[in-house]
This record gives C-alpha cells, structure tokens and sequence, in this order.
C-alpha cells in the first residue's frame, strides 16, 4: 500500500457515516445538561447579585441611619481631698522596705490633721512684754542661741 | 477595530439563540474527528458531549464561521488528547461505506479501513492526531497548528512520521 492508497482511504474515511443512535445520544445529553445548566446559573446568578445588593443595603443602612439620642451618663466623679497642710517630709532615715518599693499598687496615704495647739518651743524662751496698752503684748521669742 | 468588535457583537446576538442550530451543524464534525483519533464511538460520544458543553457555556462569540470551526476543532482535539493519555485506543470496525460500490468491493475496503484504524491507534497521539485533521478533516497545514498550539513546521514533520509509520504498517501485507 503506498501513500496515494493510504491518502485516498483517508479522505474517504471523512464521509464515513457517523451512527445516527450516537449522535442522537450526544444531542439528548447536551440537551439536558445545557438546560439543567442554565437553571444552575440563574440561580447563582441570583445570589451573585443579591449578595452585593444586600452588602450595599447594610452599609447605607449604617452610613444614612439618623443620630439616635444619647443618654447622658454621669461620668464617676473622682474627688481629691485637698490637703491644706503641706506634706511632712518623712525624716530621711526612715527605711522603705523593698517590699514596699516593689508594689505596683499602693494605697493613698491620709494624714490626719494634727490639732491646733500652741507652737511649741523646744528649748526656747518666751518673754513677754506688757505695754501701756493693756491690748497690745509683745511676745519675743528666743533659741537656745538666744537669737530672736 | 471598532467595527470588527461591532460585527462580532453582532453575530453574538444573531447566533445567541442558535446553539441548536450550531449543535447539528457541527456534531457530525465532532464525532468523526474524536473517533478517528481515539478509536471508538463510545468514547468520541463523552468528547463530543464535553465539547458542546463547553461551546454553551463559552457562548458563540466568534467572528465567522471559520472561527467557531478553529475554536471546536482545538477543544476536541485537546479533549481526545487528554483523554487517550489514560484510555488505550480501541480501533473498532467503520461503518459500511455508501451502497453504489459493490458488496465484495465493500467488503475489501472496510477490511482496508479496518487495518487503516489499526495502524492510526498505534500512532503517538499527536501525529495521530495531527494526520487526522490534515489527511482526513482536510484542514490546512496553518488550521492543524492552530488546533494542536504548535507551528507548521511541527506538523508537517509530524505529518510525515505518520504517514511513513502507516507505510511501513501496512505495506508489509496485500491488502
């Protein structure tokens, strides 16, 4: 068999029938599957659509929402007691424990007013002077050094 | 450019209810084509199925006539390609060719395509299938390599491999 016999079966092959039973198949799947297809399709395309819209619909929901009333709430109102006397310095040999130094929390320390009382002169001298006017009185008062 | 986009939109609408029509036209072409490369109908029937289904959801979005026929003719022959990597071609006897030739001439040349689907289901898919479309469908050196995604060159090459594989098979023998 040369080429120009093997050429000439092989264009004869193209007008082979094809089997009318195959074709008649194939048409019938296709059919069904492009029409089931199509149904598939509106409804993705149903849900390709409605999930933006409705994504939209929130955000200007949101966005056009008119402002609603705000309830006042009292904000807790932290008050510092004023301390009029000045802070006695802790004389400086007083230890602070590490422990205390460490602690991240520590209470407010209150120091109670002392009662007003006379000032009181350690080791110091008063004299007192009377005038003419018995509504005026001199006071001086002196150190240990004498000094007024 | 604008008018060439215009006409394709324009036989888009044209042809937008026409998937029937293209369907009768070209199944034919479809199922011969799948057959002659992978050997039996059952399996040419599954191809062309996937082809059409494809052209569906594809739309008929061609310029011509020409370019639906390029575009169908790659997707099948992609299709038998990747389907002859995992099924062994099955070279089932042709149907018998028309009545005007006699009976015992009949006999004689559908044994003479028997052992031709024979030699063919032994060739490597793409010379098989690049002698199909250019021996058989007719299609120029240009379409094949269109259809196969490589150059004309490559065809003609792979054209030639197959004709001289068919030679040596059947030349051993009277037919």
């Amino acid at each position: 068999m040369n080429d120009d016999q093997i050429g000439e079966l092989l264009r004869e092959m193209r007008d082979d029938p094809v089997p009318a039973d195959s074709l008649a198949r194939v048409r019938q799947a296709v059919a069904a599957r492009t029409s089931g297809r199509g149904a598939r399709r509106g409804f993705g395309m149903f849900w390709k659509l409605a999930l933006p819209v409705a994504f939209a619909g929130f955000i200007a929901v949101v966005l056009l929402r008119p402002p609603g009333k705000h309830i006042a709430v009292p904000a807790p109102v932290h008050t510092v007691a004023a301390v009029e006397e000045p802070t006695p310095v802790l004389p400086p040999s007083s230890p602070v424990p590490k422990s205390h130094a460490a602690a991240t929390v520590r209470t407010a320390r209150h120091v109670r007013p002392k009662p007003a009382s006379a000032p009181q002169a350690v080791g110091a001298s008063l004299i007192r002077i009377e005038t003419s006017d018995p509504g005026v009185v001199i006071l001086l008062l002196a150190d240990k050094e004498s000094k007024l | 450019m604008l008018e060439a986009a215009l006409m394709t939109a324009e036989v888009s609408i044209e042809r937008s209810d026409s998937f029937g029509q293209v369907l009768r036209e070209r199944e034919a072409q479809v199922m011969r084509t799948a057959f002659r490369i992978l050997g039996n109908w059952a399996d040419a029937e599954d191809v062309a199925q996937e082809v059409f289904l494809r052209l569906h959801r594809y739309g008929l979005r061609f310029a011509n006539d020409a370019a639906l026929g390029a575009w169908i003719y790659r997707v099948t022959v992609n299709l038998c390609i990747d389907r002859s990597r995992t099924a062994k071609p099955a070279a089932e006897m042709p149907d018998a060719a028309s009545g005007e030739i006699s009976a015992e001439a009949a006999l004689i040349r559908d044994q003479q395509k028997e052992r031709l689907m024979s030699a063919l289901a032994s060739l490597p898919v793409r010379e098989r299938t690049a002698l199909v479309l250019r021996e058989i469908e007719q299609l120029s050196t240009a379409e094949v390599a269109a259809a196969l995604g490589t150059t004309e060159g490559t065809v003609r090459s792979q054209v030639m491999k197959a004709m001289a594989k068919l030679r040596r098979i059947l030349g051993g023998g009277k037919l």
